[in-house]
């Protein structure tokens, strides 16, 4: 089969991308920068984080770029004020929804919402925080899962369905009730389908999913086996 | 949200309260993905602009908060 290549304009530069690539993998390949969270190489998209939303001259809509696919003729905006304030406000929003504390957390320094934050040059939260009461599951032998650092970027869910062929993780509630869950919502432990392969883990962007034994700002995270992995079985097939 | 119009409601918010729902709102219309998050907020910005004076009437003054962290919140947004 052979690619169709269009040609569009991201930030009036003149690019061409394959039809059945993202505006983000177009970005990404001509060193584009746009943020992202839920977003990971070797991973379906999601959209839901909404950091990479990009303006699209002729829609009155903000598409995000991870899942929205490149079109002939495109003319994509990535920055703006209006998208960097809207990218600035998901941030403080994300902290303000849960206990993010950094200085106790193992992920300290190596954690990506921390790096928005950073990148952004957040330096306190203008929304009021909710401070919720989370559980925290260290029944596992190996691993533990803490609600107060989630973001529900649902990496870990697609990693456990699309890679490792699991479906261990699902997100319950709605809304801001929204959590992960094991299998039937049970502690870790006691999981059926669970592999122990951690790679929901490795591509945690926080400190929500992490090695036990870690203590703060030990938690080192390696999402590099990704795209490799999913290369690798598209040859196969 | 509704935290934020509960505090108008209780005459406990102050006018960067109401600036932030404003921002809010406009926020959530236009990032969301479905239709409702695009136009729950529509209620909220409809009255903002139709009844501003009465929003206006319930906040307190910002007096109480010193200048210096409004000045400060001004400066991040």
């Amino acid at each position: 089969m052979t690619a169709v290549v269009v040609a569009l304009k991201i930030d009036g530069r003149d690019v061409s991308g394959r039809a059945d690539e993202t505006i983000l993998d177009v970005c990404r390949e001509n060193k584009i920068p746009i943020p992202t969270l839920c977003f990971l190489e070797g991973l379906s998209g999601w959209g839901a984080c909404r950091l990479c939303l990009v303006e699209v001259k002729g829609s009155n809509k903000l598409l995000s770029s991870c899942v929205t696919k490149v079109t002939e003729g495109m003319d994509v905006t990535t920055t703006s004020p209006r998208l960097e304030k809207y990218r600035r406000m998901i941030v403080q929003m994300l902290f303000s929804e849960r206990n993010h504390v950094c200085s106790v957390c193992v992920s300290n320094g190596h954690c990506e919402l921390q790096n928005l934050a950073q990148k952004m040059e957040i330096t306190h939260i203008n929304i009021p925080y909710r401070y919720p009461k989370l559980p925290l599951d260290a029944s596992h032998d190996l691993f533990r899962l803490d609600h107060n650092r989630c973001v529900l970027c649902t990496r870990c869910v697609r990693v456990c369905d699309e890679i490792e062929g699991a479906h261990t993780w699902d997100v319950a509630g709605r809304g801001v009730e929204s959590h992960v869950i094991i299998d039937l919502d049970q502690p870790w432990a006691d999981s059926s389908s669970c592999t122990n392969c951690g790679k929901c883990v490795r591509v945690c962007p926080t400190g929500a999913l992490t090695r036990k034994g870690t203590g703060v700002a030990e938690m080192e995270k390696d999402e590099s086996f990704l795209p490799y992995l999913t290369r690798m079985r598209e040859h196969n097939t | 949200m509704h935290d934020l119009l509960k505090k108008v409601i209780d005459r406990n918010a102050t006018a960067s309260d109401v600036a932030l729902l404003e921002e809010l709102c406009d926020m959530v219309k236009s990032t969301s993905l479905c239709g409702l998050g695009q136009s729950s907020p529509n209620p909220v910005l409809t009255t903002l602009r139709y009844f501003r004076n009465e929003y206006e009437a319930l906040v307190v003054s910002d007096q109480s908060v010193p200048d210096m962290a409004i000045a400060d919140a001004k400066e991040t947004v």
